[in-house]
């Protein structure tokens, strides 16, 4: 057996940098699959949160318990006068997280008395409107009447959309490896 | 067709243009989408239906294209050598149809096919849109009801990409 040493000085640097290398590229490969999940046509994020407001909220009947009466409120413009909600989707990448959310905020602006019904609710700045829509929510009305109102579900579904098409495998992220993979082609 | 790039500063009202246009236009031999409206908002159905029940023999199914988010890409440039950015278009595709559309047929069947035959459109013809590239269409997993006035719609997810030229 022969052994042969080679001094190799710089090796500890070596594998210092190509570690340093290999986590750089992990994160830029995130940063890349997140920007293509915020909308290249397979999966969408934003775009799938707002067709689920447009199709739950302002497209669908909405239940209502007041008192003991159950009721379903089928006009279809109930909720379509302010458009608040869809202009309040909002989603960003930062970091390595990519945020889906409903600006409360820019909501607290756009709010108006009697959205939900006109009563004398003193419950509506417990809770912000986003999760009001989306959740049951009480509240009492002009006849002092205590209102459930059927929460619309909008963010849950498009959560469990999301998952289901990321599971599926509608946006690889072996994508984001394509272009390098390219060079080997031809 | 060679796909072109945007110069317009408002590309969403040409896009608006492009869609109206290819969708109310027989696009080929085998293009069995029946004549429709065009609306862009709640408002332009809502108008739409009221002139229909006022003009019964101008009854038809209405397409309403509502604009979604959009994401706009990094600058590069195209193989001319000028400045574009892509725009990723998000749109939903609503077919709204009134209990006056092919009286007799439920409309879930109605609806599915009307659904299908759009798809067919865009999937075959896609190439006459100008600005579209990398267009697809999805079909509708359910149907909407609004029983109060007897309109039901289904919904089509479409995606389209756009250059636009940076000036």
């Amino acid at each position: 057996m022969i052994k042969i040493d080679i001094d190799i000085p710089d090796l500890d640097e070596l594998m210092i940098r190509l570690q340093l290398l290999r986590e750089q590229l992990d994160e830029d490969g995130l940063k890349q699959y997140l920007d293509l999940l915020m909308g290249d046509g397979d999966v969408s994020v934003s775009a799938t949160l707002q067709a689920n407001i447009y199709d739950m909220v302002y497209n669908s009947p909405v239940e209502m318990i007041a008192g003991n009466n159950y009721k379903v409120n089928t006009e279809p413009t109930h909720y379509q006068r302010t458009g608040a909600l869809l202009d309040a989707v909002r989603a960003e990448v930062k970091g390595n997280n990519l945020h889906l959310y409903i600006d409360d905020n820019y909501l607290a602006g756009q709010e108006s008395p009697g959205t939900l019904e006109t009563g004398t609710a003193t419950n509506m700045n417990e809770t912000p409107y986003s999760l009001r829509v989306e959740n049951d929510f009480v509240y009492e009305n002009a006849q002092g009447v205590d209102v459930l109102r059927k929460g619309s579900k909008y963010m849950q579904k498009t959560y469990e959309e999301l998952k289901l098409q990321i599971m599926q495998g509608r946006k690889n992220p072996k994508t984001i490896l394509m272009p390098l993979l390219g060079m080997w082609k031809n | 067709m060679e796909k072109l790039i945007t110069q317009a500063k408002n590309f969403i009202n040409n896009m608006h243009e492009e869609l109206q246009t290819f969708i109310m236009t027989k696009q080929g031999e085998n293009d069995d989408f029946p004549d429709s409206w065009y609306a862009i908002d709640f408002d332009d159905v809502q108008n739409t239906v009221e002139w229909m029940n006022q003009n019964p023999d101008n009854v038809r199914p209405i397409v309403q294209v509502m604009e979604l988010d959009s994401p706009v890409t990094n600058k590069t440039r195209d193989s001319q050598g000028d400045t574009v950015q892509k725009i990723n278009i998000n749109l939903a595709l609503y077919i709204v149809v009134t209990d006056k559309v092919q009286e007799g047929t439920k409309r879930k069947i109605l609806l599915n096919e009307l659904a299908s035959e759009l798809k067919y459109k865009f999937d075959n013809y896609y190439m006459n849109i100008p600005h579209f590239r990398r267009v697809s269409l999805s079909l509708p997993n359910g149907i909407l009801n609004r029983d109060s006035d007897g309109m039901y719609s289904c919904r089509l997810d479409l995606y389209a990409e756009i250059y636009k030229k940076v000036r």
